[in-house]
């Protein structure tokens, strides 16, 4: 009998492409996209509640104590409490829409990875985010008095990047102890 | 000077290797870049001096003999050889798992780790296709056997060529310090897997048979030509006094030029990751030799061995063993380097044999810390073979403490440290 053992390097070493990233893209951008949506509706009525209150001041329900007694405080509750619930939908689909733009970027950058890679590599993401920003911020100096912004961007950025680096790999640690746990304590009770 | 965003760059090179964020080259390029930029800003650097910390030397040495293996490989040498003897111990289980995990270390003190493992496992799983054998246990002995190769000759692995060039030894000299080690490390390393896998291993033999395969005799006696061609240059080289790069560039045109293959084809094929990671990495090295981040380091290590050479070998055997029970060994050899050079000692050799030893040899504990292992149960898997990778470590770091404990013995008595 004769046998075939023609193996290449892609199939022992399991190296594949990935080709999962249009339905993650396509949330990452519907998500995205209602979360800049609600967020500007949010700033919207934030808006109209610094203004429009000031049209019924010197209003007041009689019999009620302030400041609910207060028309223009009524509304500017009214229009706060709508601005808050705006802004609180739009952080909910601000994280929503992380969890798969982390999936995309985590097969754009690297094959998928388990737990333990997947929180190296954000720490190590993070850990770029952070000296690329010291690393550039000499390069600042020459923009002369526009330097301090720039360089308090260049900060602000890198946090950004920071955070939502550290939001993913707590997020990793936490679902993979989780399950650990899970697994032990189903273990005990059988 | 604070070193602190320098070390804290040279981890993320280490971060994004070990996480694979990026390819090993990337990442080390990444570094560099930060590295340089950090002591371009501090005045510490300048960009001309940061590209004169590449070691031009070890590259030449790297990538000659990168050019000279591969010519080998595409004339067919080491697959014929690997077939004509895998052929004559397929019925004999024991034999079988001493040639396999011979062959797979021999071919790895010259291929790649990677490449002598492709040849070594494709040949077992194509046989426990047949039905012939369990290639599970043969197979992770040789995975654990190509991780041993190359420890004891310069041009064995691209730890050994950075740490024999920085030592100034020659080819023949690093062959002595280091191959009678190897040599021994076979024997105890065989034993053990004999007495982890005894009741394990099984051949019939029975109806398999391997293919012929289509590969001129005259392009395998070229092949092996070749080869001791470079092997003789290397080791003339070291007598006439000429650098072993000299030796390998000279092999490397020769045969190119006698094996008439595509030479485009031929420098596609090589490993530049490794090489770009090996020049971005010295300038990383250097950088931090310039901040004197790596000072601890050596106090440490000079305090820790009061001024006895064989604690500090020991200690550099220990250490640089088990930093590579978790990292790359060539990060491992390429930072250990200049600790090594600062240390107070008048001769180093037994340092230097130190680091080759701990930087090769700690890649088996763990199926994270050696690409092999995980290529090895990748393919097994692939193949329908259950195997679980702690049971890969239940084997790997006994070995791997094996190793260390005669490696330690050896190079106390080799250097008359006792």
């Amino acid at each position: 009998m004769s046998i075939n053992i023609v193996y290449n390097a892609e199939v022992v070493s399991g190296r594949m492409a990935v080709s999962e990233g249009a339905p993650a893209a396509k949330l990452v951008r519907e998500r995205a996209a209602a979360a800049v949506a609600y967020a500007v509706v949010a700033l919207g009525f934030y808006l109209m509640s610094l203004f429009l209150p000031h049209f019924m001041s010197g209003v007041r329900i009689p019999g009620l104590p302030d400041p609910v007694a207060r028309l223009d405080w009524l509304l500017w509750a009214f229009l706060f409490l709508l601005a808050f619930a705006f802004a609180a939908t739009a952080i909910y689909d601000a994280m929503r829409a992380i969890d798969p733009l982390f999936a995309l970027l985590s097969r754009r950058f690297g094959r998928a990875a388990g737990p333990g890679k997947r929180v190296a590599r954000d720490l190590a993401y993070a850990l770029l985010a952070a000296l690329t920003a010291v690393a550039l911020a000499p390069l600042t100096e020459p923009l002369g008095p526009a330097a301090p912004l720039a360089r308090a961007l260049l900060g602000v950025g890198a946090l950004l990047v920071l955070v939502l680096l550290l939001y993913d790999a707590a997020k990793t640690i936490y679902a993979y102890v989780r399950e650990k746990v899970e697994e032990t304590v189903s273990k005990l009770a059988r | 000077m604070d070193p602190t965003k320098y070390l804290l760059g040279y981890l993320l090179v280490v971060l994004l290797a070990v996480s694979e964020a990026f390819p090993m080259s990337l990442s080390a390029m990444v570094g560099a870049a930060l590295l340089v930029a950090f002591g371009v800003s501090d005045g510490v650097l300048s960009f001309s001096e940061a590209l004169s910390f590449i070691d031009l030397e070890l590259l030449a040495l790297l990538v000659g003999v990168m050019i000279v293996v591969e010519v080998v490989d595409r004339c067919g040498t080491f697959r014929y050889l690997a077939l004509k003897v895998v052929r004559r111990v397929l019925k004999r289980p024991v034999l079988l798992l001493v040639v396999a995990g011979l062959m797979s270390a021999l071919t790895s003190l010259l291929l790649s780790d990677e490449a002598a493992l492709l040849l070594i496992v494709a040949i077992l799983l194509s046989l426990g296709k047949a039905g012939a054998l369990d290639p599970v246990p043969f197979a992770v002995s040789s995975a654990i056997m190509v991780n041993l190769g190359g420890t004891g000759t310069l041009v064995g692995s691209v730890p050994n060529m950075a740490i024999g060039i920085r030592a100034g030894f020659s080819f023949a000299e690093f062959a002595s310090y280091l191959l009678p080690c190897e040599f021994a490390l076979y024997g105890v390393t065989l034993a053990l897997l004999y007495l982890y896998y005894r009741g394990k291993l099984q051949s019939s033999g029975g109806e398999a048979e391997l293919e012929e395969i289509e590969v001129s005799r005259v392009d395998v006696a070229k092949g092996a030509f070749l080869l001791s061609l470079m092997l003789s240059l290397l080791i003339a080289a070291g007598i006439a006094g000429f650098p072993a790069s000299a030796a390998a560039l000279a092999s490397a045109v020769i045969s190119l030029a006698l094996a008439g293959f595509d030479t485009l084809e031929v420098f596609q094929r090589l490993d530049w990751d490794t090489v770009v990671f090996t020049a971005a990495f010295t300038v990383i090295i250097g950088a931090l030799e310039r901040v004197e981040a790596l000072k601890g380091l050596t106090l440490w290590l000079q305090e820790a061995a009061g001024g006895s050479l064989a604690l500090a070998t020991l200690l550099v055997l220990l250490v640089s063993g088990a930093a590579s029970l978790l990292l790359p060994n060539l990060i491992v050899a390429l930072s250990f380097i200049p600790v090594i050079e600062a240390l107070p000692f008048a001769d180093k050799r037994a340092l230097w044999s130190a680091l080759v030893l701990g930087a090769n040899l700690g890649g088996v504990g763990l199926p994270v810390s050696s690409f092999v292992i995980v290529m090895t149960i990748g393919a097994l898997r692939r193949e329908g073979y259950e195997i679980d990778p702690w049971a890969v470590t239940r084997v790997g770091i006994p070995v791997t403490v094996a190793w260390l404990a005669f490696s330690a013995i050896y190079l106390l008595t080799r250097f008359s440290l006792i």
